[in-house]
């Protein structure tokens, strides 16, 4: 088990002169100022033997030790191949005072005979070389043993190291530790206290390099003057038969010793992130800071993915459904029931589907970008007070501010959350947020029914959304999750740093494939699903595909479910129509209506014709209590299931049965708050 | 008293899933809980047996060994694999 | 066996020992980030809400108010 770094000069050895005191006894007696002409630092010269675990740079120091100056065979009796060389130790720049030579003279270099002892992660004796060593250390006569042990340490792995250092402390012997691989260590961010570890070990430890040749002079130094001691006192050890006590000792002993000299940089300097989070999380600055980051990921969700969603809807509606009526006209399919299914089932619902991409690529970027950077981390410690009145910790903020923007990215946003119930609350909650979606529906009744004070209605639209998380939040809670205690708040705050792009970009592009994945049936399937209904007659005298909706199948369904909004005051069947493609998506209510009462969708800021209908029909099915109508309807819309792609984001994450759930305890809110609105509006209306 | 050996030893035997998590759960270092592991695969007590390479289909996140691997590196490789610990024997 | 000072009191960016946690749950959930009996921490800052954030062992660890108040510790 020898290095193969090694460039070794190999002798030729006798198995008599290989051994140390063998050879030493039968070199000529010299003094230690004579360079040596064999590899021997003669009889009276110390003996040093290096020992450490396999690649800890323990024959790279023997050699940058001993230079030239060196032999190699195999040990008498034994295939294990021991090197011995001639170490001429000089101190740094200063003569020698102790260990000096034999015949008293004023010298600075004193000669060592050192042995390279094969590697061994420890003196137990798993395999042959181990077994030399714990020979030649533990088990030979006392004379024979070395002098002094240097033990070879790898600092980037040192309570590996440290086992064999607890078992040569064992032994009667002088030990020092020379510790390598200090540069690998603070790569990996530790850095060790010579000094500390010094003092843990009992015995003296010096960093070096002998890649470089640094820390060397030191070594010569410490070594000479722990020769020139007498020999410590071996480290007491438990008396006990049981191996696996004794060895915990040891590693009692080492990882006390480790823990005590291992230096993280920076321990205890304040750094820059130190500094940021004194402001980012402080009880006055934090909450606007915090409130401004998340207004930036709102305006950005909506504002940046609203063109490009819009430029996908014109592809879809535009180009793609020319090209794919053209190429029915040239079939001869134009105008048949396979146009419908194909233009307003397929086409519309992969349009559908992939106008939701941009969007959630620029949320999953900045969910990234935040969890990445660390930030993520600092606003779950500003909002969870907050957060905690209904159960959740702070950082489920997040999907729930997200939510504004829309519900479905907002649903994959709960992976944050490392808890399996928390997240489950948090995806049972965020439908209750008002997407934007719903905002252009709240805005066409507002500028409709309210007028100058639109704005104020919308508003309280908000209000009411916030409103219903808290509210609903405290309902599951109290009842579903009574078992769910409030963990305290401990989060350990990572550094800020950079995210990293390639890694961001990974993690992206896997979120959006595995949301087109998920959703894209659900979506497509709905989608040409409410299409089939509205093409299937169900009167007499009307062909499949050529129907309006009135006749529809759909229309039927719509005017058998009206009847349960007439506690609310809108029980219209093309009210209830708009709604039930509202199941669908938001966006579709108006066009709905549109489509029912046969007018043209009025432009954003005018209600026109249109307007004008849904006045009367309110009118006319709130007997007479037009406003707390229209707010019911409001607060339903609010309520109940956002869209179908927020169901598909919702199985993924939850599954198919707290979907359900999900949208029973929509529906439910839903109907319930749109009767009490209407019920309790119309006495004052 | 039960020193580092003897809290990795129970974590192995109490079915903890990876390295990282046997740090979490003893408070102990790494590179104490690594050494450990090592020692107590050489010492025979543990089993260290290298599991088929190949990362999860859900991504690097899921990997057991993502918190770092539990190939003892006094076994010759220092490159993360994904290795099962089982106990050799009961502990006493 | 509680003595010294709730971390409402104690001051930031002196050394602290931290005592013990009379909950094991807690106590364990704590140890796991490195804040066991005995360990010395500083208190870096006032967070929102009377959390305090606290650096030990080169970790920065954000803890929540109601911790603040069950953690009792002692001048190093």
């Amino acid at each position: 088990m020898s290095e193969s770094t090694h460039p070794r000069v190999t002798g030729s050895v006798t198995p008599e002169t290989s051994h140390p005191r063998s050879a030493a006894r039968l070199a000529p007696a010299k003094s230690c100022c004579q360079t040596p002409s064999q590899v021997s630092a003669g009889p009276r010269a110390p003996v040093v033997a290096i020992v450490g675990a396999p690649n800890t740079g323990k024959s790279t120091l023997f050699n940058a030790l001993t230079a030239s100056r060196v032999t190699t065979g195999n040990w008498p009796g034994t295939t294990v191949e021991v090197s011995r060389g001639v170490w001429r130790a000089t101190p740094p720049a200063s003569p020698c005072t102790r260990g000096g030579c034999a015949d008293g003279h004023e010298e600075s270099t004193q000669d060592l005979t050192v042995l390279d002892l094969p590697g061994a992660y420890s003196l137990d004796a798993h395999s042959p070389d181990e077994h030399l060593t714990r020979e030649l250390l533990q088990e030979g006569p006392v004379d024979e043993r070395p002098d002094l042990c240097v033990v070879t340490v790898d600092a980037s792995r040192l309570a590996h190291g440290l086992y064999l250092v607890a078992q040569v402390r064992e032994l009667p012997l002088r030990v020092v530790v020379a510790m390598t691989m200090s540069d690998v260590a603070l790569q990996r961010g530790v850095s060790i206290d010579s000094h500390a570890l010094a003092e843990g070990l009992g015995c003296p430890v010096v960093t070096t390099d002998p890649r470089r040749r640094t820390g060397l002079d030191t070594l010569a130094a410490v070594v000479r003057t722990t020769l020139a001691a007498p020999v410590p006192a071996p480290r007491p050890t438990p008396d006990t038969d049981d191996a696996l006590t004794r060895d915990d000792d040891r590693f009692t002993w080492l990882s006390a010793a480790a823990e005590q000299a291992t230096v993280v940089p920076g321990h205890d300097r304040l750094t820059l992130s130190d500094k940021v989070d004194r402001w980012v999380t402080a009880p006055l600055l934090g909450p606007p800071v915090f409130l401004a980051v998340m207004w930036a990921v709102f305006q950005l969700t909506t504002t940046v993915a609203t063109p490009l969603q819009d430029a996908l809807d014109r592809l879809f509606s535009g180009p793609v459904t020319d090209t794919v009526m053209a190429g029915l006209t040239l079939v001869h399919l134009d105008g048949t029931w396979v146009e419908g299914l194909l233009v307003n089932g397929l086409v519309a619902g992969v349009g559908m589907l992939l106008t939701f991409v941009p969007l959630m690529a620029l949320m999953f970027v900045l969910l990234a970008l935040l969890e990445d950077s660390g930030y993520l981390a600092r606003a779950a410690v500003v909002t969870d007070r907050l957060m905690r009145t209904i159960g959740l910790p702070g950082r489920a903020f997040l999907p729930l501010v997200v939510g504004f923007g829309c519900n479905v990215p907002a649903i994959s946003a709960t992976r944050i959350l490392p808890d399996a119930r928390q997240r489950l609350l948090t995806v049972l909650l965020v439908p209750f947020t008002s997407c934007s979606a719903r905002l252009t529906v709240f805005v066409m009744l507002g500028t409709v029914f309210f007028g100058r004070n639109a704005g104020t209605a919308v508003f309280g639209m908000y209000v009411a959304s916030v409103a219903l998380i808290v509210l609903v939040g405290l309902l599951l809670r109290r009842t579903l999750w009574r078992t769910m205690g409030s963990e305290p708040l401990i989060i350990d705050l990572p550094a800020y740093h950079v995210p990293t792009l390639r890694l961001m970009a990974l993690v992206v592009w896997q979120r959006v494939r595995g949301f087109l994945r998920t959703a894209s049936g659900i979506i497509v399937i709905t989608v040409s699903a409410v299409w089939l209904l509205q093409s299937v007659p169900a009167v007499a005298g009307q062909s499949f595909g050529h129907v309006g909706v009135e006749d529809s199948v759909y229309g039927v369904v719509a005017r058998t479910v009206s009847p349960v909004f007439e506690p609310a005051g809108f029980n219209q069947w093309q009210t209830a129509s708009a709604l039930m493609v509202g199941f669908v998506a938001k966006e579709a209510v108006i066009s709905s209506w549109a489509q029912t009462y046969a007018t043209d969708q009025p432009q954003p800021g005018q209600s026109g014709l249109l307007g004008e209908h849904i006045q009367a029909a309110f009118q006319q099915s709130s007997g007479g209590h037009t406003l707390p109508a229209v707010l019911a309807f409001m607060v339903f819309l609010l309520a109940y299931t956002p869209c179908v792609a927020t169901l598909a984001a919702q199985r993924r994450e939850v599954g198919l049965r707290w979907t359900a759930f999900g949208v029973a305890v929509q529906l439910a809110t839903a109907w319930l708050l749109a009767v009490a609105v209407f019920q309790v509006g119309r006495l004052f209306w | 008293m039960t020193g580092p050996l003897h809290q990795v030893l129970a974590e192995v035997s109490a079915g903890t899933p990876t390295v990282a998590e046997i740090i979490r759960r003893t408070g102990l270092s790494d590179d104490v809980v690594r050494a450990a592991l090592d020692h107590l695969v050489l010492s025979g007590r543990i089993t260290s047996t290298k599991l088929s390479l190949g990362c999860p289909t859900t991504g690097c996140g899921t990997c057991p060994s993502a918190g770092g691997c539990a190939l003892p590196a006094a076994l010759g490789a220092r490159r993360p694999g994904l290795v099962s610990l089982a106990l050799t024997r009961p502990v006493a | 066996m509680a003595t010294g000072m709730d971390l409402r009191s104690a001051p930031l960016g002196e050394p602290l020992t931290l005592l013990r946690v009379d909950d094991p749950l807690l106590g364990q959930r704590l140890a796991t980030l490195g804040l066991r009996e005995g360990v010395s921490f500083r208190l870096l800052t006032h967070t929102v809400g009377g959390g305090r954030i606290l650096l030990v062992d080169g970790s920065r660890i954000a803890l929540g108010s109601d911790l603040v108040r069950r953690l009792r510790a002692r001048a190093a």
